[in-house]
């Protein structure tokens, strides 16, 4: 009989974890600002840095318009990237704080918890891509395709930001240590934002990064991003992308799973 | 508290949880048979521990640091994993029903499982509703609970800026907001004033009376000997003694001489002279410089008899002090050491409650 009110309440209760989490990102803001924060910074540097660069024959070829409009997808899936490792974060803190242990001897599933945590991430990445790329029009951007276009974009990247999320929480919860958690998440972070498209178009890149960028999920969604900001939707490019996030999902997911079921050893 | 009271494993708050409803092996609330746990790295927290506590039981588990209280205590809920044994909770296997199990404890662990980020009041809605409760009667179940626990002042102030005793009050509120049938409190009185110690012995006893069980685990000894039905001592990873703080003392005897004798040259011709006397129990010979601790059915009418016999021998007796028997005396005859100093009773309370003050807190 319980165990019939504890299957009434499932859905509750992962909204109630996830808004338990989001409520930390509003009560305690410095984490998040910061993660939208540096992807604005380098919005605004980075189109003025690299601004010449959309004035070359080989950009101009390729039909994108303003190296801004080029630049937004990065830093939306940039924003994605940082808030992933602060979810990471928030797990060792609740396993620091011994939050982690209440959860855990709570008659929920362990699902709950990770649902809880998907729900909050997603909240907060899907404000924060809608924040930057509110900035990026403030500053003249437009989008070819659209507000489905836009739409797509963030939703794309959130999905993508989710399932990095498991490595970092993956971390937290193998290591039990914030530090770690922190710098092992950022050491991956930068790679995986480099090893992409989301500076130097595709063509311009050396071999070898277009070989890495090619198993990279992020490259697909920043190279789809930058397609539906500038050139208009491409359906095949559309569909190879959902297939990586589908394989990404496929791969990463169940290890965060795993991670959270040994937790109790 | 509605749903609470539909649940049959629940009999906090119904009078008539007759053993009707149970069948009688479900009687112990907590059984505990040749519980082992070894560590990846090969330490052996637990070597063989059995034990069971009853229903509505307040039991409390006694030993020195590194004893294997905390890991007992974990494995009983359902967060670390035993490695052989049998465990059951309210009739059902800790480790194969840890679903069941999680459903009828509550547990505060030495960390404080508190959101910093919540208010108290948001704290213990969230706790009611990880146990199914919906959110209306969480938030109506956190406001009664919070003014049980004298924090209905700080419902609205966020964890982060409560004292280190409120905070510590607000984990313990946690472990019982949802009406749990078994309440696992690991060393629950530290970080408190004494008077919430007090509000807490007399909280725990009241939730006995009404057929919760609470097994905590403590180093103060005299509150376990004050507040407990019965204690269980750990030594090593072994129950060295189970029973009743009154059985537990006459054990060692009624009470105790602490005698401190002039010369130590006097030391050996003193114990030869204790070992003559008829109702001295045991005589705990200390090294040098240390006193003589002489256990005796009843030290009023010993220490004069002794007083008389080490005179005659012309043994100096510098000081004498007279107690009745403790549960220290206990634990020292068991584990062979006394609990260290700062955990003894009144030293440990002042202490701890001028670090939680001295923090710079607000309230």
């Amino acid at each position: 009989m319980s165990a019939t009110i504890a299957r009434n309440v499932n859905v509750p209760v992962s909204v109630a974890l996830g808004a338990r989490n989001l409520l930390k990102n509003i009560r305690a803001p410095m984490l998040i600002t910061a993660s939208l924060l540096q992807p604005l910074i380098w919005l605004v540097l980075f189109s003025q840095i690299f601004r010449g660069l959309a004035d070359t024959p080989a950009f101009r070829r390729m039909g994108y318009g303003s190296y801004l409009e080029f630049l937004v997808p990065g830093m939306v899936v940039l924003s994605m990237l940082f808030t992933g490792l602060q979810s990471g974060l928030a797990t060792s803190t609740d396993i620091a704080t011994g939050m982690m242990e209440k959860l855990l001897i709570s008659p929920i599933r362990r699902s709950r918890i990770l649902a809880g945590r998907v729900i909050a991430d997603a909240v907060t990445m899907l404000l924060q891509g809608a924040v930057i790329l509110g900035a990026a029009l403030l500053m003249g951007a437009r989008v070819r395709t659209g507000w489905v276009g836009a739409i797509a974009l963030l939703v794309g990247a959130t999905i993508l930001g989710v399932a990095w999320a498991s490595v970092p929480n993956l971390i937290a919860l193998r290591t039990k240590n914030a530090e770690l958690t922190m710098v092992g998440g950022l050491l991956l972070t930068l790679p995986i934002l480099f090893l992409t498209p989301a500076f130097f178009p595709e063509p311009l890149l050396p071999q070898w990064i277009r070989a890495v960028a090619s198993a990279n999920p992020a490259a697909y969604v920043i190279e789809t991003g930058q397609q539906l900001m500038s050139l208009g939707n491409d359906w095949g490019q559309d569909v190879r992308t959902l297939v990586a996030l589908g394989a990404t999902i496929v791969v990463l997911v169940p290890l965060a799973v795993l991670a959270s079921r040994s937790a109790a050893e | 508290m509605s749903t609470t009271e539909s649940r049959p494993s629940d009999h906090s708050s119904s009078p008539e949880r007759s053993d009707v409803a149970r069948p009688p092996e479900q009687r112990s609330a907590i059984e505990v048979e040749d519980l082992v746990k070894v560590y990846p790295g090969g330490k052996t927290a637990l070597a063989g521990v059995s034990f069971s506590v009853d229903r509505g039981e307040i039991f409390g588990f006694l030993g020195p640091n590194g004893s294997g209280k905390t890991t007992a205590v974990r494995i009983l809920v359902t967060l670390l994993r035993k490695t052989s044994g049998i465990t059951r909770v309210g009739g059902f296997d800790v480790q194969a029903r840890a679903d069941r199990v999680r459903d009828l404890i509550g547990f505060a662990g030495q960390f404080v499982g508190v959101d910093d980020d919540l208010t108290a009041q948001e704290n213990l809605t969230l706790g009611g509703i990880l146990h199914g409760t919906p959110y209306g009667a969480a938030r109506r179940r956190a406001g009664e609970v919070l003014e049980i626990f004298s924090l209905a002042d700080a419902a609205d102030v966020r964890a982060a800026r409560l004292s280190g005793g409120m905070r510590r009050r607000l984990d313990l509120a946690q472990a019982m907001v949802h009406g749990p049938t078994v309440v696992f409190l690991d060393e629950p009185t530290t970080g408190l004033d004494p008077q919430s110690r007090k509000a807490l012995w007399e909280l725990l006893r009241h939730l006995s009376e009404n057929g919760t069980t609470v097994f905590l685990t403590t180093q103060y000894l005299e509150e376990a000997d004050r507040a407990c039905d019965r204690v269980a001592i750990l030594a090593d990873g072994r129950l060295v003694k189970v029973g009743t703080p009154r059985d537990l003392k006459q054990e060692v005897g009624g009470g105790r001489l602490t005698l401190s004798i002039r010369s130590e040259a006097d030391r050996t011709p003193a114990l030869q002279v204790m070992a003559s006397i008829p109702n001295i129990t045991r005589v705990q010979a200390g090294r040098p410089g240390e006193p003589l601790v002489v256990y005796v059915d009843d030290p009023s009418t010993s220490a004069p008899s002794v007083l008389k016999l080490l005179g005659a021998e012309g043994i100096e007796v510098a000081s004498l002090e007279q107690a009745q028997a403790s549960l220290d005396d206990v634990f020292l005859r068991y584990t062979g050491e006394r609990p260290r100093v700062e955990d003894r009773v009144e030293g440990a309370v002042s202490t701890g409650f001028a670090s939680v003050h001295g923090g710079g807190r607000p309230h």
